[in-house]
């Protein structure tokens, strides 16, 4: 297998690799070269259509540096997670800050399309614990990136959620008290929660719980929010 | 091959809402279970019972079996859960490789033809069949080069087919398109592969680059006169089930049905 392996380390060399080809309009090894980038196009940009749209003409020369440095997953679907983490690591981010928010956002949804869940509702009570659903995401964007705003620096708190009754991915901004709620809620029971956010806030707990109450009741039956069992 | 039989076609989710709710069905279908390991819960609804109505074959496409490297057991793994999910007795790949040491290519890439490959593959094939507890059926890919070889591909295959003792997956499309770009007989090529070993046939569509010469392996056209007529000398002397294969440019179920219909009647007439 000695000569087929040297064969066939060559010819991926030649069509992953930026070498000038001979004729290049009439060279075969052209053909598998654009029809491998055409694959990995045609993932990237499903799954990252804003990214894609904000990088332009930056794009091919991304992804051919992406190949060049080699997708290791064997799905393709895989690949654009790790298209995504090529980018977050690249120094393009230095110039365009907001492509990790947008590779978060774009593969969030993805994986949240694609995930199975356990399909579980709790009804809210001021009782015991609860905690974001594994079809939901939150993060504290940079950019408010979703609605189309790649310039406003700040804190963007965004909630990502998977509607099974629409069987879509939608987002929600949502505000500092909704996001540091679902925060303080990773760590303790409902109790302890509503104290913290009433300190943290200054505001007496029983003017809090009412606003509260309704968020979270929206939440449950969102199946934003689960109770622990 | 158990349960499939007569004509069939390759499920996309781009016509799987239509394809529960059309009467014209066909005899079984085909998969790609790379496509289906992770469902998006909008398809899954039709996915799970179509795969439980219908006989089933998983056509993978990341198997990479020519790869010197050995198969992936992670995969091979994940592979044999879906097809036992399902009970899909039926898994055939192509004879290509797709990566090399772990770097993915994504495409399906021509093996050198050689007798030392024919003894790797035959290697790599039983160890595929002992980890999914499967026969593995292989297909006849396309290629427009070739990276090193010895022998003709024909002989290839079927000395591959011969040693594994593996069946085929003729993909007749692949036959026509690879016999005008490296010019040889189709008639031929396919009178040389023994009728036994002959598991079930593809037929698609291909687009011309005439510029260059060359006919590509697109499944993204409509079949065309030449390849329906060789499926259709094909199946005077190979009789095996038959089924559309369509990746992209998808039409809508009725356009596809239409070809389907043509299937039929050439079946029906073998």
């Amino acid at each position: 297998m000695k000569i087929e392996t040297t064969a066939m380390e060559r010819f991926i060399e030649i069509i992953a690799g930026d070498e000038t080809l001979i004729n290049p309009l009439h060279n075969r090894y052209q053909v598998y070269r654009d029809m491998v980038y055409h694959r990995f196009y045609e993932t990237i940009t499903n799954i990252y259509p804003i990214l894609s749209c904000r990088l332009g003409e930056q794009l091919p020369i991304l992804i051919r540096e992406f190949q060049s440095h080699g997708a290791t997953s064997i799905l393709m679907s895989d690949m654009a997670c790790e298209f995504g983490e090529f980018i977050k690591q690249h120094p393009i981010g230095k110039t365009l800050p907001y492509l990790e928010d947008t590779v978060w956002l774009e593969w969030s949804e993805m994986v949240l399309l694609l995930e199975k869940f356990e399909e579980n509702k709790s009804v809210f009570k001021w009782e015991g614990r609860y905690k974001l659903s594994s079809s939901a995401r939150l993060r504290q964007l940079s950019y408010p990136i979703y609605r189309g705003d790649f310039e406003s620096i700040g804190e963007y708190p965004l909630l990502l959620f998977y509607d099974f009754d629409e069987e879509k991915v939608y987002f929600k901004e949502i505000s500092s008290l909704g996001y540091d709620l679902l925060i303080f809620l990773e760590n303790h029971n409902i109790q302890e929660t509503l104290k913290q956010i009433s300190k943290h806030y200054g505001v007496n707990e029983k003017n809090l719980k009412e606003p509260l109450e309704e968020l979270l009741n929206q939440w449950c039956e969102k199946k934003i929010l689960i109770k622990e069992v | 091959m158990r349960g499939i039989n007569g004509c069939g076609i390759g499920l996309r989710r781009d016509f799987i809402e239509e394809f529960t709710q059309t009467q014209e069905r066909p005899d079984w279908i085909e998969i790609t279970p790379e496509n289906w390991f992770y469902t998006p819960h909008r398809y899954n609804e039709y996915f799970e019972p179509i795969i439980r109505e219908y006989s089933v074959v998983a056509h993978g496409v990341s198997l990479s079996i020519g790869s010197p490297e050995p198969v992936d057991k992670s995969f091979l793994k994940k592979m044999k859960a879906f097809l036992d999910r399902y009970k899909i007795e039926h898994y055939s790949e192509h004879v290509s490789f797709s990566t090399l040491y772990g770097k993915q290519t994504y495409e399906l890439l021509p093996l050198p033809m050689t007798q030392s490959m024919v003894r790797h593959l035959c290697a790599k094939i039983n160890q595929v069949q002992d980890a999914l507890e499967r026969p593995l059926i292989l297909e006849n890919a396309s290629y427009y080069i070739s990276p090193y070889s010895e022998m003709r591909e024909v002989d290839f295959l079927c000395e591959v087919l011969e040693q594994s003792n593996t069946r085929l997956l003729l993909d007749v499309n692949n036959v026509y398109v690879n016999s005008i770009n490296h010019r040889f007989d189709a008639d031929a090529y396919i009178a040389h592969i023994p009728a036994k070993r002959v598991a079930y046939m593809h037929i698609a569509g291909h687009c011309e680059y005439p510029e260059e010469e060359l006919l590509l392996d697109t499944h993204g056209e409509e079949i065309c006169g030449k390849v329906w007529d060789l499926l259709e000398r094909t199946l005077k002397t190979h009789s095996a089930p038959v089924m559309i294969e369509r990746d992209n440019n998808i039409p809508k179920l009725d356009v596809l049905m239409q070809e389907f219909r043509t299937l039929k009647r050439i079946v029906g007439g073998a």
